[in-house]
């Protein structure tokens, strides 16, 4: 007798497992874990798009996030049916996890619009150094690289593509080096700097 | 990371170290200057003309061009006609052509110009049977104009040949 | 879970490098403003007039008049830069003139830009007494060059041509003068036609045709000792002499062919080759900034166009350059290659007239009627010409920025200026 006891409970567990382990296979959990990121991923790239409009950071930045939102777009359509599945009890853990991520989000954007802000700035003190000269051909343009330093300073100008005048690369090269430092600089985190402003790229097109 | 950071570190010490240096230029020099010498030529003019002594007959006319133009014209072909004619008969003679050009255009084209115009009349006594060793061909551009004015009266004297 | 987030989109900025982009400038001079110089020495006012006329010469400066001074600071730190914001100034030049022991003068200056509220030049001058004016070109090259990074001019040096009657004689005089036409001194003094100045590349000897011989023939004259030289000493005419920027050959107009041909002269070996082998006629050559190329005119198309050959190249055919217009002669390149400059006949006009080399029309840059003999200043910027009419000849000058100048009338009828190099 006890034994067959023990033989119920084994083949009891293993029915569990093997059920568990079907189960999982089939989807049954997957799907669940599938969708919280899903949500997440999808409204974090809305607030990106918007954000990301100011013509002066580089159109790649957009492209990136783009592309992620059209994969969940295809994810979730595949998945409609999947979402109405999981309980109540998960659905408001997924609403809580969301709103914390939409927090971050909303940090994220505003160091974007600082990107642009600060853009705009140094855009204009470029600008309001720069003595155009006069009598050269139209559609002029050249690219200058500088590096600056963590004050705001800038260490090192390269023109990188002449324009092929030489009074417009040097009207150019002279703003850039009258402009000198960027003073907002010190309101920079370690990380921004490094990742956006130590290495800048500027490209002088009076004909747009 | 630990890579970033360390740049990081080094970066922000040079970068201090730029801060706190001026950057404002600064240099020193001392006015250099050549001394310049000063040299006077001159040409007897007259002597450069040929003594009318050895010529038994002078042989003098000129010749006109149109503006930038070097042909000759049936006028000047029949002035120059009775030169020829003149120097056969008599062939110890030596002319002298010098080319000329009205002022307008640059010096240097006119000078190419007038001579031009001394070769043109050149030419054509070498076809009449003239030796080329009897003439001598120069060109004074715009240098020796017949008469001032700049106007297209004065400028027309001036477009020619004289031969001496 | 958070930190890997955020970390994950800033990945997506870091791809693309801040890319700005710069599509205004301003199209006015620097506005600059010279404070009267502090002194012991008597002319000091005189230097900050030179100075003045020779920031103003080159075209790229608004001086502020004394008049509108608002405050006159001795030192830097004396400078309140929001009362010179109102005015618009965009630098400020302080400077001092000292007597040093009657063997030289001193002169300091020091420049302050305004929008940066900072010094951004301190320099200091060593003269010789009684060269104020050399003195006072150096200061403004100084100036030139930390306002506009490019080399300034007012110590260079210009050649021309002056033809005056003096007594009855009809005298010719090659001059040399300072680049604002003052001290001139006399190179040579003849009774016959002097034309086509040329300096050398180091800027110690001039080349010229002379017809003191009685036809036109090229001499080369050592300005410091007055050393001169026929170059090729024969029966036949040669003109035009141009040198190439090494210095070692002198290209030349030759008439011995029956016609104006361009040949190369080796100034060593006096090894002559011949260039243009055309009937027409070539002449008025010009060397490119790096001896590559030779700019000159020729009618073999009908009338005098700008042609180039390529020295580089053998056996190459000459390009034609010019397409518009019935005349285009005497060119010679821009400093920085990248087009010419030429006298240009439009309608019943010479004018003088730039081509870029990249594009297909000409700009016509003067406009009096009888422009001619233009020549560019090293720096690329400003071209002096001669203008002519019956009475009187003069030298005036254009800068690529627009201005204008003219300078002082002398006597004479003034004509075929040349700029010097780089002098300082």
């Amino acid at each position: 007798m006890q034994t067959r006891f023990d033989y119920l409970q084994a083949s009891f567990f293993s029915f569990l497992i093997h059920a568990v382990l079907f189960l999982y296979l089939i989807g049954f959990f997957y799907t669940e874990k599938q969708i919280r990121p899903i949500l997440s991923k999808a409204v974090s790239v809305n607030i990106i798009v918007d954000e990301i409009i100011p013509k002066k950071i580089d159109p790649e930045v957009i492209e990136i996030p783009q592309a992620k939102k059209q994969e969940i777009v295809s994810l979730s359509t595949d998945n409609k049916l999947d979402f109405e599945q999981p309980s109540n009890q998960g659905y408001i853990n997924d609403l809580q996890s969301l709103i914390k991520q939409e927090s971050d989000i909303s940090d994220l954007s505003e160091l974007e619009k600082n990107i642009a802000n600060y853009s705009s700035q140094m855009i204009k003190l470029i600008e309001d150094a720069w003595i155009k000269p006069k009598n050269i051909q139209d559609g002029l343009k050249c690219d200058i690289k500088i590096k600056t330093n963590v004050q705001g300073r800038i260490v090192s100008i390269n023109l990188i593509k002449s324009s092929g005048n030489i009074r417009f690369d040097n009207s150019a090269l002279q703003a850039v080096k009258r402009v000198e430092t960027f003073s907002f600089f010190k309101e920079l985190n370690k990380d921004i700097y490094d990742d956006i402003f130590k290495n800048i790229s500027i490209s002088f097109n009076p004909s747009k | 990371m630990k890579k970033n950071k360390k740049l990081l570190i080094s970066y922000s010490l040079v970068g201090l170290f730029i801060a706190s240096c001026s950057s404002v230029q600064v240099t020193e020099e001392a006015v250099y200057e050549d001394s310049i010498q000063s040299i006077e030529v001159s040409s007897n003019r007259s002597s450069l003309e040929v003594p009318s002594s050895s010529r038994a007959v002078v042989a003098n006319a000129t010749v006109y061009f149109e503006f930038d133009k070097y042909n000759l014209s049936t006028r000047s072909i029949q002035a120059l006609k009775s030169i020829s004619d003149l120097m056969s008969e008599n062939p110890l003679i030596e002319i002298t052509i010098a080319g000329h050009a009205d002022e307008r255009g640059t010096r240097e084209y006119n000078l190419a110009l007038g001579q031009r115009r001394a070769e043109s009349v050149a030419d054509y006594l070498v076809l009449k049977g003239i030796s080329r060793s009897r003439l001598t061909i120069k060109s004074y551009g715009e240098e020796m104009p017949a008469v001032s004015g700049s106007n297209e009266r004065s400028w027309g004297r001036n477009r020619r040949a004289e031969i001496n | 879970m958070k930190k890997i987030f955020i970390f994950f989109l800033l990945p997506n900025l870091i791809f693309a490098e801040l890319l700005l982009e710069i599509t205004k400038g301003s199209e006015n001079p620097y506005r600059v403003a010279i404070i009267p110089f502090q002194s012991d020495v008597s002319s000091v006012n005189n230097i900050v007039k030179v100075i003045k006329d020779d920031l103003l010469r080159s075209g790229e400066f608004y001086i502020l008049d004394e008049s509108m001074l608002l405050s006159i600071p001795s030192s830097i730190e004396e400078i309140k830069a929001s009362e010179w914001k109102l005015l618009n100034i965009d630098f400020i030049v302080l400077g001092k003139i000292s007597d040093e022991d009657n063997s030289s003068v001193k002169a300091t200056y020091e420049i302050y830009d305004v929008s940066r509220k900072t010094k951004i030049r301190s320099s200091t001058v060593y003269g010789i007494p009684g060269r104020l004016r050399q003195l006072s070109h150096y200061v403004s090259d100084g100036i030139y060059e930390s306002i506009t990074g490019m080399r300034g001019v007012s110590t260079t040096k210009i050649l021309y041509v002056n033809e005056i009657i003096d007594n009855d004689n009809l005298n010719y005089i090659l001059y040399v003068a300072d680049a604002d036409g003052a001290n001139e001194q006399e190179l040579l003094r003849s009774n016959e036609p002097i034309i086509s100045p040329s300096w050398s590349p180091d800027s110690k000897k001039v080349a010229y045709v002379s017809f003191e011989t009685g036809m036109a023939k090229v001499f080369i004259q050592e300005i410091a000792s007055g050393k001169r030289e026929m170059v090729i000493e024969n029966d036949h005419q040669i003109s035009s002499p141009a040198w190439s920027p090494d210095g070692k050959f002198l290209s030349l107009t030759l008439f011995q062919d029956g016609n104006a041909e361009i040949y190369i002269l080796n100034l060593a070996t006096k090894n002559l080759t011949r260039l243009t082998k055309h009937y027409s006629i070539d002449t008025e050559s010009s060397w490119s900034p790096k001896g590559t190329k030779i700019l000159f005119t020729s009618g073999r198309s009908g009338s005098p166009q700008l042609y180039e050959i390529d020295l580089t190249k053998f056996n190459t055919k000459p390009s034609r350059l010019t397409f518009e217009g019935n005349y285009n002669a005497k060119g010679s390149y821009l400093s920085n290659n990248d087009g010419i400059i030429f006298v240009h006949r439009s309608t019943n006009q010479f004018q003088i007239a730039l081509k870029y080399f990249d594009e297909n029309f000409i700009r016509p840059l003067t406009e009096s009627k009888l422009d001619e003999s233009p020549s560019v200043s090293p720096n690329g910027n400003v071209i002096i010409y001669a203008i002519t009419d019956n009475k009187s000849g003069m030298i005036a000058g254009v800068t690529l920025s627009g201005a204008t100048f003219v300078l002082p009338a002398t006597n004479g009828k003034v004509r075929e200026p040349a700029w010097s190099g780089f002098l300082r």
